[in-house]
């Protein structure tokens, strides 16, 4: 009787074991299939018109950012100016009121970095309108819940060539960029990290829709966007209709 | 409940033991140093959502067994989290680690504070490693620590290619066009005046009643 009883336990466990270890195979199986098919890690911008554009940024530190880096990392198609509230008092000046500002002519392309290291963003200051807050990696999954700024999984490293892309709440109890609309172009701030504090100087504001994810591409220069909610609440959508964002560039000689 | 903190936990040391995590190359290296970062964003299986950067300021040597001062700052759920720690990795074999976690140093974040760690990490394929079993994703391959690559990014594996189509929500809207909001300004007076109504017309019927019985 005892024989018996530890002959089925161990054909139960037997099985168990097969069916744990089959199971276990086959979620690494598919994982590695889906992995070399399309990576977790990776992350493409879906423009309004299917355009797809890898958010990749360079790997290389500004400095060498020359014409090799703009061509590899140029969009596969033209970018689509963003659409906008033609608001003359967050357009530069020298802009034609008649066109969407754009990314492009801002890329910060020949800036010479002044670090090389692969460092991430610790502190966001903008003397002009007194934000001096932590920066924290963030995604649209993930949102700072305190007075913190985002940095954009997958932007730019600060002082690198690329597009290093921080986002803050417009309203409500973590409210860090409500009067970034004050910022104007040649307006300064200053990007922290373990080793440096670079500077960054605007060169335009805009407003644009929200589903406009072009301003993320990536950039070839040292560039950086600061991005808000703007427009009116749609309580429907749970969102505002547009985003203001401040494009800047990598200050030289620093 | 302390048990889901500690397996959180432990994934949290887990991700930051993956910038450790060498392949191939035998130790081969002289003394040096280099600094590691790796991008994680990763959710736990009980929820918890980590999302940070990890700097590993790591000193090889030729003895096969590299140093390394490990500092996370990021989120977890949202909330600011922060810890620093510092470890040994040893490594034989192609593509397979040990990693030693040996102090932490300082630990700002919402989940039980571990003490000692052992991590074996090994890479299963192109972008997936194996960190004690659990399969996470990571952009390319692995790399032995001074060998060049510095720069990682760390997700949960199987999830495909992240879609950007919209900004960031940066905007909470006011409270006022919050049609919930309006619902319940409307609907919570209304409840508790009908209530008030039926306490009004009892007291109301109490009086006639008392003084009814005063006029009998």
């Amino acid at each position: 009787m005892l024989y018996l009883w530890a002959s089925r336990l161990l054909l139960i466990a037997g099985s168990l074991l097969i069916i744990a270890g089959t199971i276990y195979g086959g979620t690494i199986s598919y994982m590695m299939w889906r992995e070399s098919v399309s990576p977790s890690t990776s992350q493409v911008l879906i423009l309004k018109d299917g355009t797809r554009i890898p958010f990749i940024q360079p790997t290389r530190p500004a400095e060498q950012a020359g014409g090799t880096l703009a061509s590899r990392t140029q969009p596969t198609s033209p970018r689509n100016g963003p659409s906008t509230l033609n608001n003359p008092e967050t357009t530069a000046p020298g802009d034609n009121p008649g066109r969407a500002p754009s990314h492009e002519g801002n890329t910060g392309e020949g800036i010479t970095s002044p670090s090389s290291a692969y460092l991430p963003p610790l502190r966001l200051t903008i003397a002009s309108i007194d934000v001096d807050l932590p920066v924290v990696l963030s995604n649209s999954k993930h949102m700072p819940q305190f007075k913190g700024v985002g940095w954009l999984m997958g932007s730019s490293y600060p002082g690198n060539a690329g597009n290093l892309v921080l986002f803050g709440h417009l309203d409500g109890p973590y409210a860090t960029f409500s009067r970034l609309r004050e910022l104007a172009p040649g307006d300064e701030f200053s990007v922290t990290t373990e080793s440096a504090d670079l500077r960054y100087q605007v060169t335009r504001l805009f407003d644009t829709l929200r589903d406009d994810v072009a301003v993320l591409s990536p950039t070839s220069g040292a560039t950086a966007t600061l991005i808000t909610c703007s427009g009116q609440w749609d309580p429907v959508l749970g969102d505002y209709s547009h985003r203001l964002i401040v494009v800047a560039v990598l200050e030289p000689k620093q | 409940m302390n048990r889901v903190k500690r397996i959180a936990s432990f994934i949290t040391l887990g991700m930051l033991a993956l910038s450790l995590a060498p392949t191939g190359v035998q130790a081969q290296q002289a003394a040096r140093s280099e600094t590691v970062t790796v991008q994680v964003d990763v959710r736990t299986p009980v929820g918890t959502q980590i999302t940070g950067t990890i700097v590993a300021q790591r000193t090889c040597s030729d003895s096969g067994t590299t140093l390394t001062d490990l500092s996370f700052t990021g989120m977890v759920n949202g909330k600011p989290a922060s810890a620093s720690a510092t470890g040994t990795e040893t490594w034989s074999g192609n593509s397979a680690a040990e990693f030693n976690l040996g102090s932490v140093t300082a630990w700002n974040i919402p989940l039980t504070k571990p003490t000692t760690l052992k991590l074996n990490i090994v890479q299963t394929g192109p972008g997936l490693i194996s960190v004690n079993g659990v399969p996470v994703a990571i952009d390319g391959d692995l790399m032995a620590p001074c060998s060049g690559k510095t720069l990682y990014t760390v997700t949960n594996a199987g999830q495909s290619t992240g879609q950007i189509v919209l900004l960031p929500k940066t905007g909470v809207g006011s409270i006022w066009a919050n049609p919930l909001f309006i619902v319940t300004l409307l609907v919570v007076p209304g409840t508790l005046m009908i209530l008030l109504s039926g306490l009004v017309r009892k007291a109301g019927e109490r009086r006639v009643t008392a003084s009814d019985s005063a006029t009998r």
